[in-house]
Order: C-alpha cells, then structure tokens, then sequence
C-alpha cells in the first residue's frame, strides 16, 4: 500500500469512527446484526409479505409496529 | 430522535412480560438516513427486546401502504401531514390480538408519533389490551 493509499485508508477509518452514535453522517456504520434471539435484519424489496406474514402470525396476541428512520 | 425512540420503546417492551410481538420497520426518512445503506448494529440493538422482528424497508412501502389504506383521523396519528403530502413515519402503533392484514393495511387500537413522545400513552394503552384479553405466557 502506498503512503497516499494508507493515508486515505486512515482518513476514511477517521470518519466512520468518532461520530459514531451521534447521528452524523460518519455514523455509517459496516455492520447489520440484530440482537440475539432476534432473527436477522429482514430486507423488504418489493412487498410487504414478510411483515404482514408476521404480523398474522401473532394475531393471538398484541402487537407492536414500529417505524423509524435509522438516525 | 428516531432513534431516542427506539430505546424509549424497549423500555416499555422491557417492562411487559407478556407474549406480545414487535415488528421494528426502518427506512429512509431524513436527509442524513440517505447516506446509509441499511440500519447499522448500534441502531438495531436499540430494541433488543427478544419477541422483536426488524425490516428494512429500502422503498419505505409501509409508509406508502398505510398512507394509502388508513382513514384520515388515523393517519393523522402516524404520519407527518403536510399541504401536499402525508409520510407515515416515527409512529409507534398497538394491535390487539385477533386483527389481521388482510387485504388493506388494518387500523390499529391505538396509534401516536412522534415516537419519543408517547411512549407513556403506549405503556397504559398495551396494559388496556392486556387486561383485556387472555393471558399468554412469557415469549
């Protein structure tokens, strides 16, 4: 790697790591992992099926929707 | 603020011991959600309650449904209603056992947004319903 390389390297770590948490862009995060027990982060491309599988699933018992913006 | 929410939430979700499921749906809402890709792991652990199932919702086709199937007297409490348009996001809403989605997107028991700022509404509303149905054990 050259010097200028491993000096962009080091710029990108630099913006990806001390906003973290704090809703600023350099809060992007690599990772996308759920809480165990929870199953992974479900993508929904071009249908609501999963959720409102899920959702008829539990219709013995309350639910709760929730719906945020990542920041 | 979205995020505040999320953990305000688990609180609540933390202090039920009941079998209820949380569906946790992300998207892009503000200009800043637009640089990322998908909700990170510090974001998604904020609702870690175990009975919680979490979506990305990449074309926000949620906000775009329930726009479409509520009635306006319950949009109102989910969506941010402008002059020329109605975006359903940073709600939080309750179903009672026994509703389904069938064909339009049902109409919950209760419903509020900002989510940070009715987290208490949603504690006393979901032991309504508790008291009000069967009981179920734990998970």
């Amino acid at each position: 790697m050259s010097s200028s390389h491993f000096l962009g390297f080091l710029c990108a770590l630099a913006l990806i790591g001390p906003g973290a948490g704090h809703g600023t862009p350099a809060e992007v995060e690599l990772t996308h992992i759920t809480p165990p027990p929870q199953p992974p982060l479900a993508v929904l491309s071009d249908s609501l099926g999963e959720v409102r599988a899920a959702f008829n699933a539990a219709a013995d018992r309350p639910r709760v929707l929730l719906m945020l913006s990542p920041t | 603020m979205c995020l505040r929410g999320a953990s305000a939430v688990e609180k609540v979700l933390r202090a039920d011991t009941t079998s209820l499921r949380a569906l946790v749906v992300w998207a892009h809402f503000t200009p800043s959600d637009h640089l990322i890709v998908l909700p990170g792991t510090r974001a998604l652990a904020r609702v870690y309650d175990p009975r919680a199932v979490q979506y990305w919702d990449r074309d926000r086709l949620l906000s775009r449904t329930m726009v479409r199937d509520l009635p306006a007297d319950t949009l109102r409490s989910v969506a941010q209603i402008s002059a020329n348009s109605a975006v359903a996001w940073d709600f939080v809403a309750l179903f009672r056992p026994g509703v389904r989605w069938l064909d339009r997107f049902p109409i919950p028991d209760w419903a509020g947004r900002p989510v940070v700022d009715v987290v208490d509404s949603l504690s006393r509303h979901l032991l309504a319903i508790e008291r009000s149905t069967p009981t179920h054990s734990t998970q």
